[in-house]
């Protein structure tokens, strides 16, 4: 589904990815893990085409998406939960939601989307008329997931989906992360809470500084000596 | 004499409204003080005169005035500002200014210094209904700038391209990841906003009989400062702006105080106060 072949991303002149590889399946979840400033925002907005300093192949769906522009790939089915939430500040909760389903036609479609997010979250529909900005920040994180969801995508990319939310959430984004995943939605997920991210996702890779320095199942990587030291705290 | 001038004030008003919405729908996209629009407004004015020679219909000439105007609009976000976008904000600002003086120097080079009239032909014959308070070429002014401004508010609120238009103002990153062609949405906003402004400078024309190469130049600073007073960006802010000050215009006129404080600079005056007591405009959150 996504291929990526020997990815460097600059800032400038300044290199913050050199050369990493790697794929997603039909189907499949992967988690890329890495510490603060390893490069896992970077990563996801290149792939989505809002980051053009790059060098190297992006496939999706057999096509080499590098030159096309992120409204492309979101017609193609990428869709992200993007760093820092990115909810629009002055539109309705329910128009975050349209504006997640911007590229489906569908209207009844678009309702049912809706309806299956409020579902999930019902604070949102509490909250459907309220704007962005004045959302919590869970709640905000909350409308990002659903304004993902609604998009109907068949590659998700997701930025730390847990960031700002209480705990109880925190599981309520992954196991909606899971389902997702067991409806067959192929899923990118980079993240620092390695724990969560290695028992949602069915692979994984380590990214750090720039380069991915392991890769494999989550259980392996899991069961690994430097990952458990690194990343989960053993 | 009240009703009548109120009448004056909101005709005015209302083409005010007309010639700014395009400034303020600009400046919510793309934050450029976009001053060639009033060269838009005059061009509007100028096709007018040519499209008399097809028909002297005023439906027919705005729509024509409007197409035209439009795509003008949308040449100008991609040749001119397009390539200048990501550089410091002042330097589309001058580009733009420079814009408009060519587009004041091409309009007499192509029509000569002069003030060519715009007898158009309304229908129904609406311009032959008077009363005491209102003349039939005010109700055609009337009428067309709300129409207009109907048809505004209807794209900006209840399209697909209006929700584009706030998402990209708002975070055109993430509206380009969820499929908004931002490009596009941009070259849209130019469309509307610049056909718009050209049926404007039609009914302007039309009103005053009167198309001159510089009829832009007193609208472009005063649909910038009322753009200002109704908050850079918010359409509503400005209509409501727009009429507040043709209507002050209009009394002022009659008034003592006209004597010294000339009409044109009533814009002015209310733009100072508003930047001293409220710097985001008179409807905007800080
Ligand atoms: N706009 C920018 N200009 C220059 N350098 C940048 C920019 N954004 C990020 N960087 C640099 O690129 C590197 C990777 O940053 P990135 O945001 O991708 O890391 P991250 O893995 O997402 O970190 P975190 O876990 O803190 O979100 C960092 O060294 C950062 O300083
Ligand atoms: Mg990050």
């Amino acid at each position: 589904m996504l291929t990526v072949e020997s990815l460097a991303v600059r800032y400038g002149d300044m290199e913050v990815i050199h050369g990493a590889s790697f794929d997603v399946g039909q189907g499949d979840s992967v988690a890329i893990i890495g510490a603060n400033g390893a490069g896992k925002t970077t990563l996801l907005r290149t792939l989505m085409g809002l980051h053009r300093n790059f060098d190297g192949r992006i496939t999706f769906l057999g096509k080499d998406i590098g030159h096309m522009s992120p409204w492309e790939r979101a017609t193609l089915g990428m869709a992200m939960v993007p760093e820092g939430r990115r909810v629009f500040p002055d539109l309705s909760v329910e128009q975050n939601l349209l504006i997640g389903a911007y590229s489906q036609r569908d209207r009844s479609t678009v309702r049912a989307s809706i309806e299956e997010v409020y579902g999930l979250f019902p604070i949102l529909r509490e909250r459907r008329h309220q704007v962005g900005k004045t959302l919590s920040g869970g709640e905000q994180q909350m409308l990002a997931i659903g304004r993902a969801l609604m998009a109907r995508p068949r590659l998700l990319l997701v930025d730390e989906v847990s960031t700002g939310l209480m705990p109880i959430f925190v599981d309520k984004a992954f196991q909606v992360l899971r389902d997702l995943i067991e409806r067959g939605v192929s899923v990118l997920l980079v993240e620092q809470n390695a724990r969560k991210a290695l028992a949602t996702a069915a692979r994984g890779y380590v990214l750090e500084t720039g380069r991915i320095v392991l890769s494999g199942t989550a259980d392996e990587l899991a069961a690994n000596a430097d990952v458990r030291k690194a990343y989960l705290g053993a | 004499m009240f009703w009548q001038q109120l009448v004056n004030g909101v005709t005015m008003g209302g083409i005010y409204a007309l010639v700014t919405l395009g400034l303020t729908m600009v400046y919510g996209v793309l934050r450029i003080l976009h001053i060639s629009h009033a060269g838009v407004f005059a061009l509007g004015a100028y096709i007018g005169v040519v499209a008399l020679r097809l028909s002297p219909n005023l439906v027919v000439v705005t729509l024509l005035a409007m197409l035209v105007c439009g795509l003008v609009g949308v040449l100008m976000q991609r040749w001119l500002y397009r390539p200048l976008l990501g550089s410091s904000r002042i330097v589309p600002l001058i580009a733009s200014i420079g814009m408009f003086t060519l587009m004041e120097d091409l309009f007499r080079l192509a029509a000569g210094p002069y003030v060519l009239p715009l007898p158009v032909r309304v229908p129904f014959g609406l311009d032959e209904v008077t009363t005491s308070v209102v003349t039939g070429n005010q109700l055609v002014v009337l009428s067309s700038a709300v129409i207009l401004l109907v048809l505004a508010w209807f794209v900006i609120n209840h399209t697909r391209l209006g929700l584009a238009w706030k998402a990209t103002e708002q975070d055109f990153e993430t509206a380009a990841a969820f499929g908004v062609n931002v490009d596009r949405a941009v070259a849209m906003n130019f469309l509307l906003g610049s056909a718009i402004a050209g049926a404007a400078g039609v009914l302007v024309g039309f009103y005053y009989n009167s198309v001159y190469p510089t009829m832009g130049s007193v609208p472009a600073y005063k649909a910038m400062a009322i753009a200002v007073l109704g908050g850079l960006g918010n359409v509503w802010g400005t209509v409501i702006a727009a009429l507040l000050i043709g209507i002050i215009e209009a009394f002022l006129v009659i008034s003592p105080v006209g004597l010294f404080l000339p009409r044109d600079s009533i814009a002015f005056v209310a733009l100072i106060l508003v930047l001293l007591l409220r710097p985001y405009g008179l409807f905007g959150r800080r």
